[in-house]
């Protein structure tokens, strides 16, 4: 078992991956831009050193500089979290190549997963049904149309190397191929570095399925169960939960054999996810694998007892697993809300500052992984993730009712959070009745962020109480200054009140 | 105590007296009591008809804020100064320069501190009048010169009426 391992990585991430390493008696080195001096991570880490300027591609994207610093701190292993590095292939065999372990899949794993095309071709080699699309890239218009042809519309224009969203158009009608192949091509180029496209068939109002495997480097293979990821906001996941409403037994059994069926065909090592889309048929279809820990890997942990985290250095450090797929059901329902300080009224604009107020939430089922701590400024360098709010219940009703609890006890001020978002969705009938799809934030985005207003109790009372917070703060000014020189401010104040 | 309220887009007219932590305040025609306290961390409990509420108010760049429930709201709290204050400065036309000096409500010239032809920069005590049992000394705003004092220690003045003009 290692010593000691770095985490590349920041935030709520590296928090966790430091709370792994504690809980295995692993000294945890951690890294941090300048933004990040006062972070949570930093604290928590047995060693820290800094890796450079706040931008990430000064620092967290700095592979000579983390490697440089695993070596001086004597880290045998780098875990890469999620995001950053984490799926980047040079990184992994760089750091293979410094005579560290990478926590994670072999290099040569990423590269293959991380070009979606050869993904799919691994994928439909080894009978794991695919998303209908083409299997080279698109050079020109008639490629398209040939595919149309066959498969019919709408058609999704996806970048090779890509994900979160980018490099992808949507084509409905085929007047619209052109400027979808060009805008895809140039977007998928300057944030993948790649601007090979492809195309697949677009289905309608489709649900996110995923399993979460696990792979030792002796031959076994895990699948848990799965994720459904549906509530999503412009390709981004916003709350996830274990198990699926709409999964059953034999649908969870046949997607977690197919997942096998993936990670043996790419010869999987370490935790990873493959993601399935699911029509209204509940056929399910590969998308990608993830050759990472995901975000919202808690939920999994919650309903099935297992760390993965630990689970992924145990691996790393050559251990086989120490269960098997009959020790694996989810017991219970597990939700996760990410809370990111966005401003959700103004087209969930990110929303920096210091955290003056941030009250966890606790109690029965409530687990909160969060990077920050109050007082703590959210730095604009990075995403702005604040936490994920976790809750375990018995089933789905219960985990949404804690959920909805903890919700209200949370207490962020000195940001925007997306907390009364959350709140808004965790009341909306389809929601509850588990009727989502990846489209459900846009169909109801204007219902989700609309503003009830104030009832009349509680606007009451929020007037006593601003009148109150006014007799002290004068009676105090009172003390403090004399009369006059209070009242020398009236005539600059008259002006500042004619801004109401 | 006579409190304006501006929340929520309504103005809320609040009567409070206070004893103690308990309160009764009259809004609406209607006397209400209650139950409120600051705790150590900021956070504000208001107890009204046994139903309890909780706040934040932080002040940030001369904006008072609350934040209740997931919300967080802009509010301003004027006492009954503040609203003739205020009436008295949106009624203003040229917020940039101004041409006289005028009472911003009915009281008592106390002390003059300016004479005619002087010079002053802006923040100088101008005049100090007596109103609503408080004595208020009026600043200038910008820098200028005094062109005639119109009132005299001891006047009575009205609201509006001019109490000097400048060049």
């Amino acid at each position: 078992m290692f010593k000691k391992i770095l985490i590349a990585n920041r935030g709520e991430i590296a928090v966790r991956v430091i709370r792994a390493c504690h809980e295995l008696g692993i000294t945890a080195v951690g890294v941090y831009s300048e933004a990040d001096r006062t972070a949570l991570h930093v604290r928590l880490a047995d060693e820290a050193y800094p890796i450079g300027l706040s931008p990430s591609s000064e620092s967290y994207l700095r592979v000579d500089r983390i490697i440089e610093v695993a070596k001086q701190s004597k880290a045998e292993a780098i875990h890469p979290g999620y995001g950053f590095l984490a799926e980047n292939p040079a990184f992994a065999r760089d750091v293979v190549s410094a005579g560290l372990e990478f926590i994670g899949p072999p290099a040569e794993v990423i590269r293959l997963l991380g070009d979606k095309m050869a993904a799919r071709r691994a994928m439909k080699g080894s009978g794991v049904p695919i998303v209908p699309g083409t299997e080279s890239s698109i050079e020109d218009e008639k490629q398209v149309l040939d595919f149309i042809g066959e498969s019919g519309l709408p058609v999704l224009v996806k970048a090779a190397a890509g994900g979160g969203g980018k490099g992808m158009r949507i084509v409905h009608s085929a007047d619209e191929i052109a400027s979808a192949i060009k805008t895809a091509a140039s977007e998928a180029k300057s944030a993948f570095g790649d601007g090979r496209i492809y195309i697949e068939k677009y289905l309608p109002d489709p649900r996110h399925i995923e399993i979460q495997i696990l792979c030792d480097a002796h031959g076994n293979y895990i699948y848990f169960p799965e994720r459904e990821c549906s509530i999503q906001r412009r390709h981004q996941k916003v709350i996830e939960e274990s198990p699926s409403p709409l999964v059953d037994f034999r649908m969870r059994k046949a997607m977690g054999e197919a997942a096998i069926a993936a990670a043996k065909a790419s010869k999987y090592v370490n935790a990873g996810t493959v993601e399935f889309l699911v029509d209204s048929k509940r056929n399910f279809y590969f998308l990608e694998v993830n050759t990472r820990l995901q975000v919202e890997h808690p939920v999994t942990e919650m309903v099935t007892g297992y760390d993965l985290v630990k689970e992924q250095i145990r691996i790393a450090a050559g251990e086989e697993l120490g269960f098997g797929q009959d020790d694996i059901y989810a017991r219970g329902h597990s939700l996760e809300c990410r809370i990111y300080a966005e401003d959700a009224i103004n087209n969930f604009m990110p929303s920096v500052g210091k955290l003056n107020v941030y009250r966890e939430p606790s109690g029965p089922g409530i687990r909160v992984d969060s990077g920050v701590y109050e007082g703590f400024t959210i730095p604009i360098y990075y995403d702005p993730l604040i936490s994920k709010l976790i809750a375990l219940g018995r089933d789905r009703v219960e985990a949404i009712g804690r959920m909805r609890r903890a919700l209200t006890e949370y207490k962020i001020i000195g940001v925007e959070s997306t907390i009364g978002f959350h709140q808004a969705v965790l009341g909306e009938g389809n929601f509850l009745r588990g009727n989502i799809s990846t489209h459900y934030i846009e169909d109801r985005i204007a219902d989700l962020i609309r503003d009830e207003g104030l009832h009349q109790e509680e606007r009451l009372a929020a007037a006593v109480a601003l009148a109150v917070d006014r007799m002290e703060k004068d009676s105090l000014s009172a003390l403090n200054n004399s009369r006059s020189q209070d009242r020398a401010n009236t005539w600059k104040y008259s002006f500042r009140l004619g801004n109401i | 105590m006579k409190y304006f309220v501006h929340l929520d887009g309504n103005e809320i007219a609040l009567d409070i007296a206070k004893e103690g932590n308990n309160f009764m305040v009259l809004s609406d025609n209607r006397n209400i009591p209650g139950n409120i306290i600051r705790s150590g961390d900021g956070y504000i409990s208001t107890i009204i008809g046994g139903k309890q509420f909780g706040f934040f108010i932080s002040d940030d760049n001369n904006e008072t804020i609350i934040h209740t429930g997931f919300r967080m709201l802009r509010a301003q709290v004027l006492d009954e100064r503040d609203k003739i204050l205020l009436a008295f400065a949106v009624g203003s036309e040229d917020k940039s320069r101004l041409a006289d000096l005028r009472a911003p409500m009915p009281g008592l010239v106390v002390r003059i501190m300016v004479a005619n032809g002087q010079q002053f920069k802006r923040g100088d005590g101008l005049i100090v009048v007596q109103a609503m049992k408080m004595e208020n000394e009026l600043k200038a705003l910008h820098d200028g010169v005094v062109k005639e004092v119109e009132v005299v220690t001891g006047q009575a003045i009205e609201k509006n009426q001019t109490l000097m003009t400048f060049e």
